[in-house]
C-alpha cells in the first residue's frame, strides 16, 4: 500500500489511528505489528513469507550473535557476523540482480535487519532483544516501503517508550500534509509533464537541460516528500526519526550534499562500512579505498544496471577530487558559485539514473553540451519550457529554506492569528482536495469506440 | 535582560500559535477525509461511467484465492477510486489545478485557448505515403475515364493555429498536403481544403473536444468545391441543432471535460430528390444517412451513419447516372449530407474496414466519380488504402490482360484460321478467356 493511495488515506489510516488511540499500552505494539502485517501484505501478499523469513533468521542471529559477543569477545563471534551478513546481502542480491521480481522494500528492510546485527555486534546495544520488539523494527508501516533506514539502536530506545500525544498527532500530521504535497502535487506533476518531454522527436541542448532539471526536482520532491509523509506517520505514533533530507540542493560540495541527501543511508554506509574500514583515520590509499567502497555500494544499492555503478563511481570520483585535490580552492570561491557547480555535478549525474543503457547516458550527457544536439533551442523546448515554469519555479523555492522560513515568520512570528493564519488553513485544506484530485485523475482511463 | 526576556516570550508566543494551527489543520482535514468516507459508504455503486464510456469495477469478493495473489487488494484498489464520491468533479478538478499551473498538453493532446482541444498533428509516415501516392496514380492510370476528385483535410491545429497553447510544436501539416497534391497524377483534381477553410473564418469549423470537423466546416469546403465535384447549381440547405452537449474523443483523451460542443445537420431545403441507405454488412436500409439514437451516446459524431462502415451505398431519386465512389475516413460521414441531391448513387467504402476488392464496387455500381476524402492525420500514415487500391489495381490489370490476351489470340486464330494449324489450342485457352471477360459489357452483366 503506498501512502499517496485512497485506501491508505481514507480507510488504512483513519481506522488504524482511532483503533490504536483508544487501545491500552501494553496492546498498541502488537497491534501496529498487525497493521503493518495488513500494510505490507496489500498488493504483495506473496512477499511476506520472505521479509517473515528474513527477520526469524536475524533475530536468531543478532541474538545468538549478542551472546557470543558478550561470552567470548567481538573477535571470536566476527564469523556469525559474516554468515549472516552473507546470508543478508545474498538474499539481497538474489532479488535485486536476478529476474525474479522484487519483494516491495527489500532494499531497505534488508540494510535494517543489517544495521541490528552491526549494533549488537559492535556493542551499541545489549543482547538483549524481544521478538516483538524486532519484528516493529523491521516490519513498521511507515518506514517498511521507502525508509528511512531506521538504525537497531535508534529505534530500540523508543520501542518500549513511545507516548502517542496529541502534539506528537498533529505535528506529524502536519509534516505528513507536506510531504502529500511534495509528492502528489508537485513530483507526479513533474512526472507527467516530464513524460511528455520525452516523447517529443526535439532533442535541442536546451530540451535536454529541461529534462535533466525536471527529473532531478521529481526525484527530490518524490523521495524527500515520501519520506517525510514516513517520518510524520510515525510521529503520530509516537516515534521520532531523523530527518532524511536536509534541502540537498543547497549543498556546497558534493560530501555536503551527501550529508543532506537520503541521510539514513549515508549514515549507514558511513557507520557500518566506511568507519569500520577505518574512515579517514588511515593512509591515503586505505582511505581511498575505503570511499570507493562505500560509492560502489551505494551505486549498486540503488540498482542493478550498469548505470548505477557508474553513477556511484562518478559521485565517489567527484567526493576524491573535491577531497584530494581541488577542495581547498574551491571552497574559496563565492558561495553562490560553489552552490551551482555543485548542483550541476549532481544534476548530470541524474542523466545515469534515467536513461536506459551507458551508451544513452553518455549520449544524453553529450546532448547537455551540444554534441550530438538538433541545435539550442527550438519553438518545441519554448513550449515545454513554459509548460513547466510555474511547477518548476515552486518546486525550486521549495528546495532551499526561504519558502518555509517565509512562511513561518508570515503565519506564526507575530503571536497573534493574523489574516495570514486562516489562509494558511484554507491552503492546507483546499491542496489536499487537488491532491486528490490529482490521484483519483491518474485513475482516469476512457474508452472510446473508433477514434478516426 | 528585559529584551530577551521579550524575545521568549514572543517565541513562545510564536510556539503556541504554531502548535494551534497544526491543530486546526489535523481537525479541517480529518473531517474532509470523514466527510468522504462516510459520503464513500452510503453512495451506492454505479455500474457504468458516462464520461468514460466503461463499466466501473465493483467491490470485488473476498475469496482465499485473491488473498493469497494480492489481486483481492488490487480489485479493492480499482474499485474504490472507481466508486470514489464526486470522482467525475475530482477528475475535473484535476484540470482546473492544470490550467492554473499554465499545463497545456495532456496525454498526446493540447489544451489551447477558448476551451479548443487538438490533437497532435501526425508527422507524415514517409514509407506509407509514398506507397499511398504510387498506388493512387497507378488506380488512376488505369481509370483515367473516372472524373477524380482529391479532398485531405488539415487537422484542427493548422486552421486554429491561434487557438494553439503558445509556442506548442506542431508539423507543417499545410505543407505536408501541398506537397502531397503536387506528387499525385495532374489528372486528379486537387480541393485546396486548407485555404478554404483559413478563408472561412475561425469559429465552429472544429469541434472544441472531438478531432473532427463539424458540419459547418465540411459546408464551407461543400461551398467551394461544389464546382470541382461538377455540382453546378447546389440547392439551399437547413441547419438543425441537434445536440449541445458532444464532449468527443480530444476530451476522452486528454481527461479534460471542460469544453462542450454542439452538433448540427445539414438537411436540402429542396424535397425534389429522396434517397435511402443500405448498410450491405449488417442488411440495413434506413431512410436517413442521420442515425438520433446515436445522440443519446456518448461519440455523438456517430449521428451520421452511425459511424463507419465497410461499405455504404445510398440510392436517390436523382435520375442522372452519377455514381459517386467516396473513398473516405470519417471526416467524410459528415460530407456526405451535402452530396445527397446530385447523384443517383454514392458508395462509401472505408478501406480500414473494407476488405473487398473495390474493382467489384465500381462495376456493381457503375461507379463514373470517384472522390477521395480524408484528414490528413489519417492518410499521411494509413496503409489500408494503398492496399485496397493496389488490389483493385491488380485484379483491373489482369482482366484488361485477359482482354488484351484474348484480342491476340483471336487475331492469332485469325492468322491460323489462313494457316489451318494450331487451331485447336488456341480454341480452348482463347475462347474460354473472352468469355470470361466478356468484353465491356461484363460489369454491367453483373
Amino acid at each position: 500500500m503506498a501512502f499517496n493511495s485512497l485506501v491508505f488515506i481514507f480507510i488504512f489510516l483513519p481506522i488504524v489511528l482511532l483503533i490504536y488511540r483508544f487501545i491500552p499500552q501494553i496492546a498498541k505494539n502488537i497491534f501496529l505489528i498487525i497493521a503493518s502485517l495488513l500494510f505490507y501484505a496489500w498488493g504483495s501478499p506473496e512477499a511476506l513469507l520472505l521479509i517473515l523469513l528474513s527477520v526469524g533468521f536475524n533475530f536468531f542471529a543478532a541474538t545468538g550473535i549478542g551472546q557470543h559477543v558478550r561470552r567470548h569477545g567481538q573477535r571470536s563471534a566476527k564469523i556469525h557476523l559474516a554468515v549472516a551478513v552473507i546470508f543478508n546481502v545474498g538474499l539481497l542480491a538474489v532479488y535485486k540482480y536476478t529476474v525474479l521480481g522484487m519483494p516491495i522494500g527489500i532494499s531497505f528492510y534488508t540494510f535494517s535487519v543489517m544495521s541490528c546485527l552491526f549494533d549488537v555486534y559492535y556493542g551499541k546495544t545489549g543482547p538483549d532483544m524481544n521478538f516483538m520488539d524486532f519484528i516493529l523494527y523491521v516490519m513498521f508501516f511507515p518506514k517498511i516501503i521507502s525508509g528511512p533506514i531506521v538504525q537497531w539502536a535508534d529505534f530500540k530506545e523508543q520501542v518500549r517508550d513511545h507516548a502517542m500525544s496529541r502534539e506528537g498527532l498533529y505535528e506529524g500530521f502536519n509534516l505528513f500534509m507536506i510531504g502529500f504535497f511534495k509528492k502528489v502535487l508537485l513530483a507526479d506533476k513533474l512526472g507527467e509533464t516530464f513524460s511528455s518531454v520525452f516523447a517529443l522527436p526535439d532533442q535541442t541542448v536546451g530540451m535536454a537541460w529541461i529534462g535533466v532539471i525536471g527529473y532531478g526536482l521529481q526525484l527530490y520532491m518524490d523521495f524527500s516528500g515520501y519520506s517525510d509523509m514516513a517520518i510524520g506517520l510515525a510521529k503520530m505514533f509516537g516515534f521520532d526519526f531523523k530527518k532524511n533530507f536536509d534541502y540537498p540542493y543547497t549543498s556546497k560540495n558534493i560530501s555536503e550534499f551527501w550529508r543532506r541527501w537520503h541521510i539514513s543511508l549515508g549514515a549507514w554506509f558511513r557507520d557500518y562500512v566506511y568507519i569500520p574500514l577505518g574512515g579517514s583515520r588511515v593512509s591515503r590509499p586505505k582511505h581511498i579505498r575505503n570511499l570507493m567502497a562505500v560509492w560502489v555500494l551505494t551505486g549498486i544499492w540503488h540498482g542493478s544496471t550498469l548505470n548505477f555503478l557508474i553513477w556511484g563511481l562518478y559521485h565517489g570520483a567527484l567526493v576524491m577530487l573535491d577531497k584530494f585535490v581541488i577542495g581547498s580552492g574551491f571552497s574559496r570561491m563565492p558561495d553562490r558559485l560553489q552552490k551551482f557547480l555543485t548542483n550541476v555535478a549532481v544534476f548530470i549525474g541524474w542523466v545515469f539514473f534515467f536513461t536506459t543503457g551507458i551508451g544513452n547516458a553518455f549520449r544524453y550527457i553529450g546532448r547537455l553540451f551540444g554534441i550530438g544536439a538538433a541545435g539550442f533551442w527550438s519553438s518545441a523546448t519554448t513550449f515545454c519550457l513554459t509548460e513547466n515554469l510555474i511547477l518548476f519555479v515552486v518546486t525550486i523555492l521549495c528546495c532551499g529554506p526561504w519558502l518555509f522560513n517565509t512562511y513561518e515568520k508570515l503565519v506564526f512570528a507575530n503571536g497573534r492569528k493574523r489574516p495570514a493564519y486562516y489562509i494558511s488553513i484554507v491552503l492546507y485544506a483546499v491542496l489536499f482536495v487537488f491532491g486528490i484530485a490529482n490521484i483519483l485523475g491518474s485513475t482516469w482511463s476512457s474508452f472510446m469506440y473508433a477514434a478516426f | 535582560m528585559d529584551q530577551s526576556g521579550k524575545q521568549a516570550k514572543r517565541e513562545a508566543m510564536s510556539a503556541r500559535i504554531k502548535r494551534l494551527h497544526q491543530s486546526t489543520v489535523f481537525k479541517v482535514i480529518a473531517a474532509i477525509v470523514v466527510l468522504l468516507f462516510v459520503l464513500n459508504l452510503v453512495t451506492k455503486s454505479k455500474d457504468y461511467s458516462e464520461t468514460e464510456n466503461r463499466s466501473l469495477a465493483k467491490r470485488p469478493g473476498i475469496m482465499a484465492g485473491g488473498l493469497a495473489d494480492g489481486s483481492y487488494f488490487k480489485d479493492f484498489d480499482t474499485y474504490y477510486s472507481d466508486q470514489f464520491v464526486l470522482r467525475d468533479q475530482f477528475v475535473k478538478l484535476k484540470f482546473i489545478g492544470n490550467s492554473l499551473l499554465h499545463i497545456k498538453e495532456s496525454s498526446g493532446v493540447y489544451i489551447g485557448k477558448k476551451k479548443y482541444q487538438f490533437e497532435i498533428p501526425v508527422t507524415p509516415d514517409q514509407k506509407a505515403l509514398d506507397r499511398t501516392v504510387k498506388k493512387i496514380n497507378e488506380f488512376y492510370d488505369v481509370h483515367q475515364e473516372m472524373k477524380t476528385t482529391m479532398m485531405v483535410v488539415p487537422s484542427s491545429a493548422v486552421i486554429l493555429k491561434d487557438y494553439l497553447p503558445s509556442n506548442a510544436a506542431v508539423t507543417d501539416q499545410a505543407k505536408d498536403i501541398e506537397e502531397f497534391y503536387d506528387r499525385i497524377d495532374s489528372g486528379i483534381s486537387t480541393v485546396d481544403v486548407t485555404s478554404i477553410l483559413e478563408d472561412a473564418g475561425k469559429d465552429n469549423l472544429y469541434y472544441k473536444t472531438d478531432h473532427h470537423w463539424t458540419s459547418q466546416g465540411a459546408y464551407k469546403v461543400f461551398q467551394k468545391s461544389a464546382a470541382y465535384l461538377g455540382i453546378d447549381a447546389p440547392v439551399g440547405y437547413k441547419k438543425y441543432l441537434v445536440s449541445t452537449s458532444f464532449k468527443g474523443t480530444l476530451s476522452s483523451k486528454s481527461g479534460d471535460f471542460v469544453g462542450k460542443d454542439k452538433v448540427e445537420i445539414y438537411v436540402p431545403k429542396s424535397d425534389k430528390v429522396s434517397y435511402y441507405v443500405t448498410y450491405p454488412a449488417s442488411q440495413e436500409k434506413r431512410a436517413s444517412i442521420f442515425k438520433p439514437e446515436q445522440l443519446k451516446t456518448k461519440d455523438k459524431y456517430t449521428v451520421f451513419f452511425g459511424g463507419n462502415h465497410p461499405l455504404v451505398e445510398i440510392n436517390t431519386t436523382a435520375d442522372n447516372r452519377r455514381n459517386l465512389l467516396i473513398v473516405k475516413d470519417s471526416y467524410a460521414n459528415s460530407f456526405v449530407q451535402f452530396l445527397l441531391p446530385y447523384y443517383e448513387k454514392i458508395i462509401i467504402v472505408d478501406p480500414r474496414y473494407y476488405y473487398d476488392n473495390v474493382n467489384m464496387v465500381l462495376s456493381n455500381y457503375d461507379i463514373n466519380e470517384i472522390l477521395y476524402l480524408y484528414s490528413a492525420d489519417t492518410l499521411f500514415t494509413d496503409t489500408s488504402l494503398a492496399d485496397s487500391l493496389d488490389a483493385a489495381t491488380q485484379a483491373q490489370k489482369e482482366l484488361e490482360n485477359a482482354e488484351s490476351y484474348a484480342e491476340k489470340v483471336k487475331r492469332e486464330q485469325e492468322e491460323a484460321d489462313s494457316g489451318g494449324e494450331e487451331e485447336e489450342t488456341t480454341e480452348e485457352s482463347g475462347g474460354e478467356e473472352t468469355d470470361d471477360s466478356g468484353g465491356d459489357s461484363g460489369g454491367e452483366n453483373n
